[in-house]
């Protein structure tokens, strides 16, 4: 079964055990659709290292219903100042990009798809990666400071 | 006749004019009284001037945005208070009399007869145009000595472009008018920063060949790098612009509105290679991947863009100085050939460009709809349907 709205997916998805991994515990933060970036995340992800605040690695998330090329595209632009970045889709319409998952691991982006359940299958996982380009990445350092700091 | 290529002033129009005369880029300039105050324009070089065509923005005539107040041809300013009744039967003629005596004291490469911009398909469109404006300035044309080629501005929108019928009717209109050309505006519905609508410039290939089979002028003006498609209907004059509403027409700068904070767009930096603006956090990527810079465009501007002091900024000079150069150049080869040798050279680059692309998705490059290449696929199509037009394949 499909899901009815991205909204829906998004509450899904941060109810699962793979992003409250990410964000619970000491040193680590999120932000829904954070502005003044290269494009406009659904969710960023912050891990400090405990050992120094300001070392953070960030993984941004694009989350759709179906269109994969789209979503593709708008998570390349978010490697401008995160780490990682993943697409996560449908699973009902996830087989067009897993059948493209080649652009996938060629653009280094992740892909993950959800169920109405809650099950996360995991397609394609990206490596770490220096984002490319400095001045979004100083920006969302700016961004990000307020939450290092509390 | 060679293509010229005339910059669209606005907002920045020193950018245009330093392009102009420091860099000898572009042939002329089409002078913005919106953004221009009069004094400012009477003090222009001459020779600049002889060069140019002024513009007198009457799209909406009751509202003098801008410097448009410091001109008293404007019809507002002319009727104190424009009304379309009462300008019509007391002030069209006046205005178009000291409209008239302004240009031709300029001196300028043409003179210009304005209309006013129409929304959707009004079908009392050239009625209107004809009793407010135009059969008024074609009496003073003929009344004072005008010793240059008289265009009449056309702002025409994708619905009437469409419209063959509606279309067809504006054409036999402006070639039954005495008139030496046209100045075409074309007001799109889209948002996306290059023009995909096959039909919209496969019609604009058309109406251009039209109007030049008819022994009329045609400049073409807001032109983003679609220009270099258009140049295959051979207009006389394509323009450049500087910030993106000098290169597609938006009747809101015109318009007064409430001022409200704006987020201004991010960078681009123009690239002949792809013939497209890349936004620019992807240029720093492409430095990566292209460490002896073949793939950008070499000019000075570039030099200073890629300091690392540098602060990409859309409001940097530097952006648009070097899109005049490289877009100009690309126009400049285009120019030097005619029909048949022209679409080939278009061809050669649009496939070149989509080459450009697919190297650059091998190397994992993803960009999105306003960076990528989609536009060039569109851009050959319509290019192979308009050369099979012409008997040129």
């Amino acid at each position: 079964m499909p899901y009815e709205s991205e909204q829906a997916l998004f509450d899904v998805a941060l109810q699962t055990p793979f992003f409250k991994k990410l964000v619970a515990g000491e040193n680590r933060a999120q932000i829904v659709e954070p502005k003044g970036l290269f494009g406009i995340p659904d969710l960023l992800t912050i891990h400090a290292k405990r050992n120094n605040v300001n070392k953070i690695t960030t993984t941004s998330f694009e989350m759709k219903l179906k269109n994969w090329k789209r979503a593709l595209a708008q998570a390349f632009k978010y490697k401008a100042f995160s780490e990682f970045s993943y697409v996560v889709i449908d699973h009902h319409y996830a087989m067009p990009a897993i059948k493209n998952i080649s652009k996938f691991q060629l653009a280094n982006i992740g892909l993950l798809s959800i169920d109405t359940k809650g099950r996360i299958y995991r397609h394609v996982t990206p490596v770490k990666e220096e984002p490319y380009c400095e001045s979004f990445r100083q920006q969302l350092l700016n961004l990000v400071q307020p939450l290092s700091q509390s | 006749m060679k293509l010229k290529v005339f910059h669209q002033l606005g907002f920045r129009y020193n950018w245009n004019i330093d392009s102009l005369v420091d860099d000898d880029c572009g042939d002329g300039l089409i002078i913005a009284p919106r953004y221009m105050p009069r004094d400012i324009v009477d003090k222009m070089d001459p020779a600049i001037l002889q060069a140019s065509m002024f513009d007198p923005q009457f799209f909406l005539p009751a509202t003098p945005k801008g410097k448009l107040e410091t001109y008293d041809f404007f019809p507002d300013v002319t009727a104190n208070g424009f009304e379309t009744v009462d300008f019509a039967d007391n002030h069209a003629s006046d205005c178009a009399h000291k409209c008239i005596e302004y240009q031709n004291g300029l001196g300028l490469a043409y003179v210009t007869i304005p209309t006013r911009y129409f929304p959707g398909t009004p079908s009392s469109f050239i009625d209107q145009q004809s009793n407010t404006f135009v059969n008024n300035f074609i009496t003073e044309i003929e009344k004072h000595v005008v010793d240059k080629p008289v265009l009449l501005q056309l702002v025409l929108n994708e619905l009437m472009i469409k419209d063959e019928d509606y279309m067809s009717d504006i054409l036999n209109w402006v070639t039954g008018t005495k008139i030496d050309g046209i100045y075409l505006i074309v007001e799109r519905s889209s948002i996306s920063k290059q023009v995909k609508d096959s039909e919209l410039l496969l019609a604009l290939l058309d109406i251009t060949t039209a109007l030049k089979e008819n022994g009329l002028i045609v400049v073409i003006g807001y032109l983003n790098a679609e220009s270099l498609l258009l140049s295959l209907a051979n207009p006389d004059v394509v323009t450049i612009g500087a910030y993106e509403n000098m290169r597609s027409f938006d009747i809101k700068v015109f318009q007064e509105v409430e001022k409200t904070p704006m987020h201004g767009p991010n960078p681009r930096l123009y690239m002949s290679q792809l013939m497209q603006w890349v936004e620019y956090p992807y240029i720093g990527l492409l430095r990566k991947l292209y460490p002896a810079g073949e793939i950008f465009d070499s000019t000075k501007y570039r030099a200073e863009m890629f300091e690392k002091t540098f602060n990409w900024h859309f409001g940097k000079p530097q952006l648009y100085k070097h899109h005049f150069v490289v877009i100009t150049d690309q126009l400049k080869s285009l120019g030097e050939l005619t029909g048949k040798d022209r679409f080939n050279l278009f061809s050669d680059m649009t496939m070149s460009a989509i080459e450009r692309y697919n190297q650059l998705s091998a190397q994992g490059i993803v960009f999105d709809s306003n960076s990528d290449g989609s536009h060039l696929y569109i851009w050959l199509t319509v290019a192979n349907l308009y050369a099979t037009k012409m008997g040129w394949r």
